[in-house]
């Protein structure tokens, strides 16, 4: 094997403790198998209850698992024995951005907000502030450097929480739903930073979300049903499969639906396309060959 | 007349201090019976006060807002004023004192029934759950309201079908329901009060695909049982084509177009312009419009674009 993947998953069951006293344990991931490499930007789709964030938590931590292994870059995090160096190692590798970016500040200021990891990682003041400022620059904040945090919009708090992941210098970062709360500008605005952060920054992503549109921007889609993957595949193989998706309580992009149905209709057209540029292009070359073949 | 309408509305929060911000300006809008409205703009448009003005939970600075024509905020003195002169108008003779009562009692029934007739559901209203189970749940809103036991139990029977919740469930406690059911029952406890007007702001946010759709199917159900008339918040441009009668767009606190869908999504560039989006296939037909591709405009679900470009492709001689 040429290199460690940054996360590798082995078997990994988790239930939820029932407290309440009647009832039984809910187990809710049934023994999941998979690895991601470094670099990869992964979206994450499963309906509401799928274990989507059961996964997420595990993976960073929050929760610990019943069964199985969970490896950050070769370290396994649900052996009990980590040592605290071990385990502040893993937590600078792995951030993770919430839904609701209120749930996440702490800070008066903004660039406070961005400070709080790396200054809980130990990291001299003068670095912190090269990399609150480089932070603050990735997500088209810095202006907004001194502002109270909550006196921005959704979508400027959703950056400066990124920011606030970004200058702990990740490796990986999961999004768990981070721009369901938000208007469309701020998820363009957001979309645009998870693109770039994979694109040009090499950071892995793993991005959660319900929203397809959003799943066809990634480079591998992974769905998640009933606590097992049962899709795993480029977003054009996964798309390509409306049925199945339909049966896990999900859909396609809406562009996807157009050519699933111009082919059932007869046109020889491809289904596997997922982004409107692409649709656009299938339809008019498609125009251009019957003119072709018309004339 | 329209079921409720909002007259010259504006709205300024802490006016007359340093931090007064106007978030409303002369919004003139109608809602009628029946027909479903969706609300579209971007953070900070004015949606939200908007919709928190329409069942009194705020009071505009200026203007009005009606319900079935009477301004929900008008004193009883102004009233008054107004009906003496009618009457005079009209040459009818009337006692001021016996009016005057008469305009007290309508204006505070109005007032104690605003909220029940005009129903808000807020964004994530499952975290307002509160009671022991999804039946007491729902029966807050109605009891309330003073119903008797009985009518209580019909309305909660009546409402548990059309959100598609089962007795088991009605006997759970809401924290043991899955998301899209606590959602459910939360939407379910306001139908209950069944309000003329069902306001709902981001009714499906954070919901799987499947759990959308059942939720719009809900409020669709609904209007059609009670001709309710409805207002629905979403950033989802899809939902809005998919689920709504006209949208009215929301920019800097003011109206910026409404119409219907196509009357909207037709203006793809003016929406961009704001910060909006159109759905996906509208997206897609004015990317082929753009090449030259002659579609008709306006074209705003995945049915309508398929037969028309599935028309195209015909008269192109592709099939």
């Amino acid at each position: 094997m040429s290199e460690t993947p940054l996360l590798r998953v082995e078997n990994l069951k988790f239930k939820y403790q029932n407290t309440g006293g009647k009832g039984s344990d809910r187990e809710v991931l049934h023994g999941l198998s998979f690895t991601v490499e470094r670099g990869e930007y992964v979206a994450m789709l499963g309906h509401n209850g799928s274990g989507k964030s059961t996964l997420a938590k595990l993976c960073m931590m929050i929760l610990d698992p019943t069964e199985g292994h969970i490896f950050v870059d070769g370290v396994d995090i649900a052996d009990p024995e980590l040592t605290d160096a071990q385990v502040l190692a893993v937590r600078k590798k792995v951030g993770m951005v919430f839904q609701n970016p209120d749930n996440q500040m702490v800070a008066t200021m903004a660039e406070e907000e961005v400070a709080f990891g790396p200054e809980n990682l130990g990291i001299p003041s003068a670095e912190i502030r090269q990399r609150v400022d480089e932070a603050l620059k990735a997500v088209g904040m810095s202006e907004y450097a001194k502002k109270e945090p909550s006196r921005l919009s959704g979508g400027q708090k959703q950056r400066i929480a990124i920011a606030g992941i970004l200058a702990m210098h990740p490796d990986c970062i999961f999004f768990d739903e981070s721009t369901s709360m938000l208007d469309p500008q701020g998820r363009k605005d957001v979309m645009e930073i998870i693109d770039r952060l994979n694109r040009e920054d090499g950071v892995t992503i793993i991005h959660i979300t319900h929203d397809m549109n959003e799943a066809a921007r990634a480079k591998r889609v992974m769905v998640l049903h009933e606590g097992n993957f049962v899709m795993d595949g480029t977003p054009e193989e996964v798309f390509a499969q409306p049925e199945k998706l339909d049966a896990c309580r999900l859909t396609v992009p809406q562009c996807t639906q157009v050519m699933y149905r111009l082919k059932a209709l007869g046109f020889e057209i491809g289904d596997r396309v997922t982004t409107p540029e692409d649709c656009a292009e299938a339809i008019r070359s498609l125009l251009g060959s019957g003119e072709v073949r018309h004339g | 007349m329209a079921k409720l309408e909002l007259s010259h509305v504006g709205y300024v929060y802490n006016p007359g201090t340093e931090f007064s911000s106007v978030a409303l300006e002369d919004v003139s809008v109608s809602f009628e019976e029946h027909a479903v409205t969706g609300i579209i703009g971007h953070t900070g448009s004015g949606k939200s006060t908007l919709l928190q003005l329409l069942n009194g939970l705020l009071k505009p600075t200026t203007g009005q807002v009606l319900l079935d024509g009477q301004d929900i905020h008008e004193t009883v003195k102004a009233k008054l004023a107004r009906e003496m002169e009618k009457a005079e108008a009209e040459g009818l003779r009337i006692s001021k004192r016996q009016k005057k009562k008469e305009i007290r009692t309508e204006l505070d029934e109005l007032r104690k029934t605003l909220c029940f007739r005009v129903g808000l559901v807020m964004q994530y209203p499952e975290y307002q759950l509160f009671e022991e189970t999804v039946r007491k749940d729902i029966a807050f809103g109605p009891k309330n309201m003073g119903l008797s036991e009985e009518e209580i139990n019909a309305r909660i029977a009546k409402v548990a079908g059309i959100v598609g919740l089962t007795e088991r469930h009605l006997n759970k406690s809401p924290f043991d329901l899955s998301g899209g059911q606590k959602r459910r029952a939360a939407i379910a406890g306001v139908l209950a009060m069944e309000p003329e007007v069902l306001v709902l702001d981001e009714p499906a946010a954070g919901l799987d695909p499947s759990g959308r759709t059942s939720i719009f199917q809900s409020i669709l159900e609904y209007r059609k049982e009670t001709n309710a008339t409805v207002l629905i918040v979403s950033h989802s441009m899809e939902d809005m084509a998919a689920y709504c009668d006209r949208v009215l767009v929301m920019n800097r606190g003011r109206v910026f177009m409404q119409g219907s869908c196509r009357d909207v999504f037709e203006q793809s560039g003016e929406l961009e312009k704001t910060g909006l989006d159109v759905p996906q296939v509208t997206h897609l037909i004015d990317l082929l419009r753009s090449s030259g591709i002659d579609l008709p405009q306006g074209i705003f679900t995945v049915d309508d674009a398929v037969s028309a470009i599935a028309s195209r492709l015909r008269e192109g001689g592709c099939s």
